[in-house]
């Protein structure tokens, strides 16, 4: 799999069920709004 | 290689009960160490008798002798478990715990004194604070490696341990907190105090307590040269003693 | 002398750099610290961090700047670290690196006398700042005398050998106290605090073998997120290219091995092949952690090509002069010679990928507080910095930023939070009886299962489901599994019924709290359908990988 940033562009958040004992996961928005987000690749230099 | 390793281990059921042994057999494998050893006990505490008791106790951290907890006495020698490779040592391996300090349980003992010393010396460099204030001192990059040696004692014990002068007998704080009013007094900034340091350690307890019987140097797990800078520091001691007499 | 009960109380809990860094500026700001430890707070696991700390100095000619810093850090993090939390780290990182030096860190120097600056991965600058090969333990050391300084000042409460076992809250549901138990004497305590800050580290143990300490078990961290905190990005979990394998543990063999010139190679026809050189031509040895480990593993598992067809690798350092390598490396050289019996300086190491350090943790925002008002979060346990990925040399510098934010904003909160009801001497009580009630029953255990050994079965399930490569199947098998241990969990056995230093009962309370963590970790993974960073989920078809994605970095595997 590749990486989502459309739906997992996102911060898991992980709550405790004390009746089940499980996690619960769902997701949070986060600040990513200074560098935009491009593919990673350490075949190649970084651009300047 | 026989496919079991036999343990002797000096055990205590709590800081005033009497010392028992019991022997334990852990399956052989390459590279195995002590703190290894006595996790293997932990999963499948039989004696060799056969009797089932509790674990046995004992500190350990990082397993990569950078911690200094894992501080025993194997085969009479003080030194950390973590490192002390069973295929290096002789058979059967005895544990005991280093009586020079309190015993708490087992191999568990209460090193608190070492961290009580190095008040005593002054073991800090007094910072204004934690801010920033324009550049830090240009060293000198030989005598930062001089410091990088010694701040690379872990307090693990060893020296205190294998020191006959450190004991009820007497009141030596021991080398390594000793050695450590060195290092301070090293550094530029640290170097400020370095007068209250040595009255420290001409002080009971002190550096004058200090036998020069030379068994730190060998048993320091570091490598630092303990014995080289311990007489450093009684020279610069007595410079100090000199002083304060002629009060310059 | 009257107590001045106008100070503040803030109770810290783990006394790591992110710890005693917090410690040093409550005291600073006049407030009075409470500090919990599992151990003398000088052994901390911080101390086992080896190759350097991050900070643009700039000063090797390279045109370095904050920006790149940052941007190297974000990319590192594939996208997934908050971006405002970031800058604010790298912008303080060289001011950081100058007050360790003032406290008396021994940094290796150039021959001018400043500070030398080594490469690292992921980074195209020298930018890391080291104290040979233990830099970790030389910022510990120093953060632990200063913090010693303020305890003779009277400002520092040290509570060593004390486990922590929970938050207590007040009737509005904030925390005012914590309740800890005493490792020697077995004593449990309820204490009050205007604030408590957990900077307990990384929950490592959660796998098993791994780098970290034995005391790196995550437990305080389930413990609060069983009482509400929650938990940020677990499945991040850093896999560290290169260690020592060992039964015990894996040994750490630093990044800067390669930051140092460092080659990493197995034999593939008869000749050696440097194949992250040849997989990433422009960062060769130097990629990230992430991307290293996979290729390693691509190489071992899937090629059949590692060292005698067994999980290994070669990390080479033989050909790089030795006087040099004693005075970068030195440390870990003898490390490695102790435990292996062979000398890195002659002949290559044999390394393998091992679980390293957590990027996930308790949620936090910018400035360390948790969803539970008066409770934060510093250090590893938190999750802020690091996204997907960590950079090496970053987690030193997080744990120090980390600190000189929550230590000042715990003291804010003390002054001016809205703490609601005070805790009286009844919930105290309460919180301390309802934990001697829990453990009691520990100590009553009579089942047949062995905790230690159920903690092992835990390790094998976590680095099979939960490690390099990811699979949704694997993940829901391992869930089931994690489930099954819970429910073992009760049937452990206790043979040690001791009222001193019982440590096996301690253990039986934090496999507990580590089965729940590691359940978080499998949940995270298994929900998150891409990959990212350190996390790389893969397709089967028929039992059989189908695609070989791994975020963007896809071209060279």
């Amino acid at each position: 799999m590749g990486r989502d940033d459309e739906r997992f562009m996102k911060i898991t958040i992980v709550n405790y069920d004390p009746k089940t004992e499980e996690p619960i996961v769902t997701y949070r928005d986060f600040d990513h709004s200074l560098i935009k987000p491009r593919a990673r690749n350490y075949a190649v230099a970084k651009k300047e | 290689m026989p496919d079991k390793v036999r343990f002797i281990i000096e055990r205590q059921d709590g800081p005033n009960e009497k010392p028992y042994n019991q022997e334990f057999d852990v399956d052989y494998r390459p590279g195995l160490n002590v703190v290894a050893a006595l996790m293997e006990i932990q999963k499948n505490p039989v004696t060799v008798d056969g009797k089932r008791v509790p674990p046995v106790t004992w500190e350990c951290n990082c397993l990569e002798k950078v911690c200094g907890a894992c501080m025993m006495v194997i085969n009479g020698r003080a030194r950390q478990a973590c490192c002390a490779l069973v295929d290096e040592i002789k058979k059967p391996i005895h544990l005991q715990p280093a009586r020079t300090f309190p015993v708490i349980r087992d191999l568990l003992i209460d090193r608190s004194v070492m961290f009580e010393s190095l008040k005593k010396i002054q073991g800090w460099v007094e910072l204004d604070g934690s801010w920033d204030v324009k550049d830090a001192p240009i060293q000198n990059p030989y005598t930062a490696q001089t410091a990088y040696e010694i701040s690379h004692c872990m307090t693990c014990g060893c020296c205190l341990e294998a020191c006959p002068n450190v004991g009820p007998q007497s009141d030596f704080i021991g080398p390594a907190p000793t050695v450590q009013a060195y290092l301070f007094n090293l550094h530029p900034l640290g170097k400020f105090d370095a007068p209250k340091r040595l009255n420290a350690l001409m002080e009971k307890g002190g550096i004058t307590s200090c036998g020069n019987s030379q068994n730190c140097v060998e048993v320091c797990p570091k490598s630092i040269k303990l014995t080289t800078y311990l007489a450093q520091l009684n020279r610069d001691v007595n410079k100090q003693a000199l002083k304060n007499m002629f009060n310059f | 002398m009257a107590k001045d009960m106008s100070k503040k109380k803030i109770a810290i809990v783990g006394g790591g750099i992110s710890g005693l860094l917090a410690t040093i500026k409550v005291c600073e700001l006049g407030g009075e610290v409470d500090l919990f430890s599992y151990c003398p707070v000088k052994r901390s696991h911080s101390l086992c961090a080896q190759g350097g700390i991050n900070a643009c100095m700039d000063t090797k000619g390279e045109h370095d700047s904050i920006y790149e810093h940052f941007d190297d850090t974000v990319y590192g993090g594939d996208f997934l670290a908050d971006q405002i939390a970031v800058k604010g780290m790298v912008e303080a990182a060289p001011k950081l690196i100058k007050m360790f030096d003032r406290m008396g860190v021994p940094f290796t120097r150039t021959s001018e006398g400043v500070l030398d600056l080594r490469n690292f991965g992921g980074q195209k600058h020298k930018r890391t700042c080291f104290a040979g090969s233990t830099t970790g333990q030389q910022i510990l050391y120093a953060l632990d005398e200063q913090v010693r300084r303020w305890e003779v000042k009277g400002s520092v409460h040290k509570f060593e050998f004390w486990e922590f076992i929970k938050i207590i809250k007040n009737r509005e549901g904030i925390c005012r106290g914590l309740v800890a138990q005493n490792m020697n004497t077995m004593e449990i305590r309820a204490f009050r605090a205007d604030t408590v800050i957990l900077a307990t580290g990384g929950p490592g143990q959660v796998f098993g073998r791994c780098t970290a300490s034995t005391i790196c078990n995550g437990s305080a961290v389930s413990a609060v997120y069983q009482q509400g905190a929650e938990i940020a990005n677990p499945e991040f979990i850093q896999i560290h290219p290169t260690a020592i394998p060992g039964s015990d543990k894996n040994r750490l063999m630093s990044e800067a091995c390669r930051g140092e010139g460092g080659r990493v190679w197995v034999y593939k026809d008869g000749k050696p092949w440097y194949f992250l050189e040849e997989m990433y031509p422009a960062y060769g040895n130097l990629v990230p952690r992430d991307v290293a480990s996979r290729a390693i593993y691509k190489v071992c598992v899937h090629m059949g090509l590692g060292i005698n067809g067994e999980n290994r690798v070669y990390l080479d350092l033989s050909h790089i002069d030795s006087g040099y390598l004693e005075r970068k490396l030195g440390g870990i050289l003898e490390m490695y010679s102790e435990f292996v019996g062979q000398d890195p300086r002659k002949v290559p190491m044999e390394i393998f990928p091992s679980v390293h350090y957590s990027m996930g943790g308790i949620w936090v925002d910018r400035v360390h507080n948790t969803n539970i008002p008066g409770l934060m979060a510093s250090g590893e346990c938190d999750y802020q910095y690091h996204g997907a990925n960590r950079l090496g040399a970053n987690s030193l510098l997080s744990a120090a930023y980390s600190g000189t934010v929550s230590g000042p904003e715990a003291m804010k909160w003390a002054k001016t939070g809205n703490k609601g009801s005070e805790l009286s001497d009844a919930d105290l009580e309460a919180a301390r009886r309802e934990v001697q009630n829990e453990y009691d029953k520990i100590l009553t255990m009579n089942g047949s299962e062995n905790a230690h050994k159920l903690h092992h079965e835990m390790g094998d399930l976590m680095y099979k489901y939960v490690a390099i490569e990811r699979d949704n199947n694997g993940l829901d098998a391992c869930l089931v599994e994690l489930k099954k241990l819970l429910k073992r969990w009760n049937d452990i056995g206790i043979t040690d019924h001791s009222p001193v230093a019982n440590q096996e009962a301690m253990f039986v309370r934090q496999l507990r709290n580590m089965i729940l963590y590691a359940m978080a970790i499998t949940k995270g993974a298994r929900m998150r359908d891409e990959s990212r960073g350190a996390h790389a989920k893969i397709v089967l078809e028929n039992g059989k990988q189908k695609r070989y994605l791994w975020g963007a970095t896809t071209n060279a595997l």
